[in-house]
């Protein structure tokens, strides 16, 4: 199948400058970064810092220790480092779109912080999604491992489990309270 | 059948640790000697420890390639708890990512990460057994008591009504309405609170699992545990077991810290339905008939949505209350329903759409409810192997599975829609968002091709059956393999055929049996 570009390889490295990866696969949360996040300076993202071409189970069951303790440290892999250790043409195409999801989904919830990113244009983004993920259009092995991944590391942050109402740190001590306090049938 | 004294004495959890402490220092290096060498802790592992532990005098070890992780390190970081808690970090079974097995890689194994849904192998399933398999010794009659110390030891007990939580209320008005069958769960909880963190270990110790039941009675009698010691290859000499090798690693960083030998006459398998094939393969124990990991029962699970009208807050209260048992000997395809939901961060992808569309979704999750059908797969498609030295699960589903998988959706999407759900959502990657019964025709449509779902496991059976026939099984009917003397296995591996249930009480049911087995040949 042609892969079609939609974002150029320079508009990535212009991108790549304001984006930091923190490192994440499933299995590590990255918290270390959310408050980065929330300040519009880091993107939390799950990715592994090897390409992702021969099996993603590989890619996320294997932990990128040498990744994980530099991001505690507050230094963090760049999108330029990952895309010139990246030799395949495909791979380079997995790293738009998990970026191009991260504008998406991080824009609705936390649009203030992301100003610089709705210069992209909605209808590439869309487009671009549409083709290469819900469609599981090029390669479905990268829709099987980026978008849990991704959604994982969104949806683990503090923050975004308080903004949708799932903060558990009042977790209190009676049956009564964890159901939520009412009884009305359903 | 000799009687157990299943009563807890004065063991609590401070005790344990200390016993603990003793075998985790670093024994590197070291030559270990036992009558009986027990590989894995989980439910079939520590039930056989436990059976085995009443023999006086004889030198068991049970050992576990995971952690021991006490409830005061559980957290509620789901990340955290699948680093600490399970293998491959909670992404276990088919290598390519099409299927994703949760399995336990710590004392206890997955009792600690399951939802508390505690069912026995029913005897309609147990007489199969008997009747169709030859199996005897898997008769009710001889099964039954084991069950009844199993719900002793792990304090099972069905629920109260009033502790369904509102997660499961649209599914359960879904069935009343229409008229199908759903049931209470029994569950092994103990002081449970409904924090609803049952999948990543309870924080507030309200989960009966093994590491807290049957693991420490066994060490209280007498059974050594090594934990953080992962059985490298199972060796046999002239066709008859020695022993083993393991390698000591960090449970953290994976840093090889020592190697270790075990000389024992005797080895129980019980490191569940992937690793015990994988194990016997990579310690070159496959049989001459390619048995072991021939026919896995994966009972795939498939997540299902709802958006209700009115707020819900599923992810409160008890995981997983009921069970919707309507379909459970439905000719074309066997199936249940467990209502059940768990963090934003795992419901996130099972919702259809991205960027705009999937956050106005996420934004409504207070209003969704969650379930997971789980398939009854006969099996016959699927093989464990061995890929990169790791086990890897090859699945496949045939056409009357596809249809019959399609026949559960469309009964889980009319449940929730009768329940007053206005929109459901079938966790796969094409949209599939169903608003009216006439909708359900869409799920004719539905693709099965790679990627398109997302397929998980938990409850993964019969990898190594047990059968009178070495050609099609692995292990005789004591769970004695065929073709290795001395080699038991313990655990859900030798079920034989679909058991249409939840695997953990089977599985303590299987440990419990061979060690039954091993002590009477042991008396002879």
């Amino acid at each position: 199948m042609k892969i079609s570009r939609i974002m150029s390889r320079r508009d990535m490295l212009r991108l790549s400058r304001s984006v930091s990866l923190g490192c994440c696969s499933l299995g590590l949360s990255v918290t270390a970064c959310h408050k980065e996040v929330l300040e519009g300076n880091l993107l939390p993202f799950g990715l592994d810092d090897r390409p992702i071409i021969e099996g993603l189970t590989e890619a996320y069951s294997t932990l990128p220790f040498e990744a994980m303790e530099k991001a505690r440290e507050g230094s963090y892999l760049t999108c330029k480092h990952l895309l010139n250790d990246i030799r395949d043409e495909q791979a380079d195409v997995f790293g738009q779109i998990s970026l191009a999801l991260t504008i998406l989904e991080l824009g609705p919830l936390l649009s203030s912080n992301f100003g610089r990113f709705s210069e992209l244009e909605p209808k590439m983004q869309s487009r671009f999604i549409e083709q290469w993920l819900i469609e599981g259009g090029f390669r479905s092995e990268i829709a099987y491992g980026i978008r849990p991944i991704f959604l994982f590391s969104l949806y683990e942050q503090p923050e975004i489990k308080r903004y949708l109402g799932m903060d558990q740190s009042t977790l209190s001590k009676s049956h009564s309270d964890q159901k939520g306090g009412h009884n009305e049938s359903y | 059948m000799s009687h157990i004294d299943c009563s807890m004495s004065s063991l609590s959890v401070m005790d344990y640790s200390s016993l603990l402490n003793s075998y985790e220092k670093s024994l590197s290096n070291e030559q270990v000697h036992a009558d009986v060498l027990i590989i894995g802790s989980g439910a079939g592992g520590a039930a056989a420890a436990f059976e085995l532990s009443s023999v006086s005098g004889l030198n068991v070890v049970l050992v576990e390639a995971g952690s021991y992780v006490p409830v005061q390190r559980l957290t509620h970081d789901l990340g955290d708890m699948m680093n600490q808690l399970t293998w491959a970090k909670g992404n276990a079974g088919a290598q390519d990512g099409s299927l994703r097995v949760l399995q336990g890689r710590c004392v206890g194994g997955s009792t600690l990460l399951h939802m508390l849904s505690m069912t026995p192998i029913s005897d309609r399933v147990l007489r199969r057994m008997v009747e169709d398999d030859g199996l005897s010794l898997m008769s009710p009659d001889t099964i039954n008591p084991l069950v009844q110390t199993i719900k002793q030891v792990m304090n099972i007990k069905e629920i109260d009504r009033s502790l369904v939580n509102h997660n499961a209320e649209p599914w359960i008005r879904g069935c009343e309405e229409l008229g199908y069958y759903w049931k209470l769960n029994e569950r092994n909880s103990g002081s449970c609170i409904g924090s609803g963190r049952c999948h990543k270990g309870c924080p507030f110790g309200g989960k009966v699992s093994m590491d807290v039941s049957f693991v420490p009675r066994s060490i209280n009698q007498g059974v050594r545990l090594y934990t953080e010691t992962q059985i490298d290859k199972i060796l046999m000499k002239d066709g008859r077991i020695t022993g083993a090798t393991a390698t000591r690693r960090h449970p953290q960083t994976g840093e090889v810290l020592g190697t270790m030998g075990f000389k024992a006459p005797f080895v129980v398998l019980a490191a569940g339905a992937l690793q015990t094939p994988a194990l016997m393969l990579k310690s070159n124990l496959q049989s001459q008939f390619e048995t072991v990991g021939s026919r896995v029962c994966v009972q795939p699970g498939i997540n299902v949505l709802g958006l209700h009208p009115r707020e819900i807050y599923g992810w409160r209260g008890v995981t997983n209350p009921i069970h919707i048992d309507e379909w459970i000997d439905e000719p074309g395809g066997a199936f249940f329903i467990e209502p059940g939901m768990l963090d934003a961060s795992i419901i996130a992808d099972y919702l259809p759409g991205a960027g705009e569309k999937h956050g106005k979704l996420m934004k409504q999750i207070k209003h969704l409810t969650a379930g997971q059908i789980l398939y009854c797969d006969s099996g016959h498609a699927n093989k464990v192997t061995l890929k990169n030295g790791k086990a890897d699960l090859q699945f496949r589903l045939t056409q009357s599975d596809k249809k019959a998988i399609r026949f559960a959706m469309k009964k889980a999407a009319e449940i929730l829609i009768q329940g007053g759900s206005k929109e459901v959502f079938i966790g796969q990657r094409t949209p599939l968002d169903l608003k009216y019964a006439n909708d359900l025709t869409d799920i004719d449509r539905v693709s099965f091709e790679k990627g398109h779902f997302h397929w998980e496991s938990v409850h993964i059976h019969g990898s190594c059956p047990m059968g009178h026939d070495p050609k099609k099984s692995v292990v005789d009917a004591r769970g004695e393999c065929h073709h290795v003397k001395n080699l038991y296995l313990a655990d859900v591996s030798i079920l034989p055929r679909a058991i249409r249930n939840n695997t953990t009480i089977p599985g303590a049911t299987m440990g419990l049996l061979v060690g039954k087995m091993i002590k009477e040949v042991l008396a002879t």
